[in-house]
């Protein structure tokens, strides 16, 4: 197998006495669309930065297509950029804006005219070339900005949550746009964002970054379905935590102990017995009835309905349990169950669907 | 519409400021135009001040003089000044606000102060005076201004698209040359503009460092003044008005239009 197109290697980042990353080491594969997820502040663009040669890594190596880049400024790396504010060149149009990185790199001009023709079609912006960067709007300057990096056949694309200034539709628009992109010319790409649902709609895998630390990496599935920890589990997506204790450690199933129930979770290796657990569920696992589970397998706590809000397909419920703790249920809104404010009901959810994590 | 007693008088008050700042000028301006050599009755419209100009020799050496020293010395300000803001822009070092501080306080320092001074370290360095010295103080005093305007040109400046040019492959120069330039130019250009009236427009500063062979234009005028202010110092002095009039209406322009 070829190597990864960028490692990551143990990559440490201060400023003064700030610790922005924290000792991070991650592989991205040749052509693999992955995404740095977080909070704002979680080390997500300085890491970006220091792919892109902005930054230098305090400590730790950055390797690109096998090749240490540590020495290298940013203007002799093979990767471009596409940046947040869009960063056009105010002075020239957008034919000169893509045209940039093939004059400095000195390509001869016919090429330079194909290859810049050929990126302004891509993002179908063609008609637009003799326009300077005021007269286009949020989204065409998005567009300009990608095809002025990928004009130069990068090896990596970096986009530093390029859809941040758009509104909601043409966000969604332009992620599709972007995935498809992405698929037609196998450049792999590294997206940053705070943006979950965009990093669940677009990525390959996912690097959810917290406070400088990698937090886990994953598919989509993985990261939503199986949250390596209560961060990953509480960022992306709804979920319901409930607080609990590990009671019996097996060779590889933990049994732990919540109010009113028990479970059996696959063993978690750093979980040890009588330490305090988190359980996570989501609001979608989470099924309401008017009678008890039939199937002892499932999890079913008696309980009442506190709230309901609704949100379109689906209907938040909030119900509380015998011990004050509240739980979302998310239920079909043709299919609400018919109880009232206040009445008795059960939730029930299968234990598979539920991760067990360390507070 | 009536206006109120206070609104009269507030007419007539800014009528007034007006007056006061325009009135010496007009008068001047319509003197040398008098065919009386007094500046006490109008006897009659006449260019020959003007013709009379172009035939003193003094008149035109001063002049070339003050042309030379101006270009000279604009080209190097607006150069130093150009790359001391993009300097202070650009960096983050140790000591930064002091020496920033610094660049601003000549537009401060009494001319009078900075004319002796330079006098002083001309006369200890034994450099005689002349081109070279008046270059050199007009160098000096001219800069910080190029600093102040080319600065209020980057404080609109967004940073991330130097980092873009290079993100493409500019060599650092290659994105000053192309993109940090190019963006910063009204600035550029209106600062040299500012830089040369300031040159062409000084007194003081050049009174102490010019030689007695090198006299500037405003020198020039200085001591013909002595024996009494002539038509002939009117028309010459419309004239630098209306040379540095435009000057400044040029740089307006230039400053307004791309910002």
């Amino acid at each position: 197998m070829s190597h990864p197109m960028v490692v990551l290697q143990e990559i440490v980042k201060r400023f003064g006495h700030n610790t922005v990353v924290q000792n991070l080491s991650l592989d991205i594969h040749r052509g693999e669309f992955l995404t740095f997820l977080g909070p704002s502040g979680c080390g997500k663009t300085t890491t970006l930065r220091m792919i892109a040669g902005f930054e230098q890594p305090t400590s730790g190596r950055i390797l690109l297509d096998g090749e240490s880049v540590q020495d290298r400024p940013a203007y002799e790396r093979n990767v471009n950029t596409v940046f947040q504010s869009y960063a056009l060149f105010p002075h020239l149009t957008a034919y000169e804006n893509v045209a940039f990185g093939l004059r400095v790199k000195r390509v001869p001009a016919a090429e330079i005219d194909r290859r810049v023709k050929q990126a302004l079609r891509l993002v179908q912006l063609e008609d637009f070339a003799k326009r300077k960067p005021e007269q286009l709007s949020g989204g065409q300057k998005q567009r300009i900005a990608i095809a002025r990096a990928l004009v130069n056949n990068p090896k990596v694309l970096l986009l530093d949550e390029p859809l941040g200034a758009l509104d909601q539709k043409l966000r969604k628009q332009m992620q599709v746009e972007l995935k498809h992109l992405q698929k037609q010319l196998g450049i792999t790409f590294i997206f940053v964002t705070h943006d979950q649902e965009e990093a669940l709609t677009m990525s390959d895998r996912i690097a959810v970054m917290h406070h400088g630390v990698l937090e886990q990496v994953g598919t989509p599935d993985e990261i939503y379905n199986r949250p390596a920890t209560a961060f990953v589990a509480e960022f992306i997506g709804e979920t319901n935590l409930l607080r609990g204790k590990a009671i019996e450690r097996t060779a590889d199933a933990l049994l732990v102990e919540c109010e009113g129930f028990r479970l059996t979770a696959p063993l978690q290796a750093d979980i040890r017995e009588q330490e305090p657990v988190v359980v996570a569920v989501r609001p979608e696992r989470i099924s309401l009835s008017l009678s008890p589970a039939d199937t002892p397998e499932r999890i079913c706590l008696p309980a009442r309905l506190s709230e309901r809000i609704y949100t379109g397909a689906f209907t938040r419920t909030v119900v509380t349990l015998a011990d004050g703790k509240t739980l979302v249920s998310h239920e079909k809104t043709d299919e609400l169950l018919p109880v009232g404010q206040g009445d008795s009901l059960y939730v029930q959810w299968n234990p598979a669907h539920a991760v067990v994590l360390k507070p | 519409m009536r206006l109120s007693f206070a609104g009269r008088l507030g007419a007539v008050y800014a009528a007034l400021i007006y007056l006061f700042l325009y009135l010496p000028i007009a008068i001047l301006i319509l003197y040398s135009f008098n065919k009386s050599k007094l500046n006490a009755v109008w006897t009659g419209f006449t260019v020959d001040w003007y013709l009379k100009l172009f035939h003193n020799s003094d008149v035109l050496e001063a002049m070339n003089t003050t042309l030379i020293v101006a270009a000279v010395s604009t080209l190097a300000s607006t150069m130093i000044g150009t790359l001391a803001a993009v300097g202070m822009y650009r960096y983050h070092f140790r000591g930064k606000t002091a020496l920033d501080a610094m660049l601003y306080l000549p537009i401060v320092i009494p001319e009078i102060v900075m004319g002796i001074s330079m006098l002083a370290f001309f006369a200890q360095l034994k450099i005689p005076l002349g081109y070279l010295t008046l270059i050199a103080a007009h160098i000096t005093f001219s800069v910080p201004f190029v600093v102040v305007v080319v600065k209020a040109r980057l404080a609109g400046f967004d940073k991330s698209i130097e980092e873009a040019a290079m993100d493409l492959g500019a060599t650092p120069w290659q994105t000053f040359v192309k993109v940090t330039l190019p963006v910063i130019a009204p600035g550029v250009i209106a600062s040299a503009l500012l830089a040369f009236t300031l040159s062409v427009d000084d007194v003081i500063i050049s009174f102490f460092v010019a030689g007695p062979t090198s006299p500037t234009l405003p020198l020039k005028i200085f001591s013909m003044v002595k024996f009494g202010v002539s038509p002939e110092i009117n028309a010459l002095s419309t004239l630098m008005l209306m040379v540095t009039l435009l000057i400044v209406v040029i740089a307006e322009r230039i400053r307004l239009r791309k910002s």
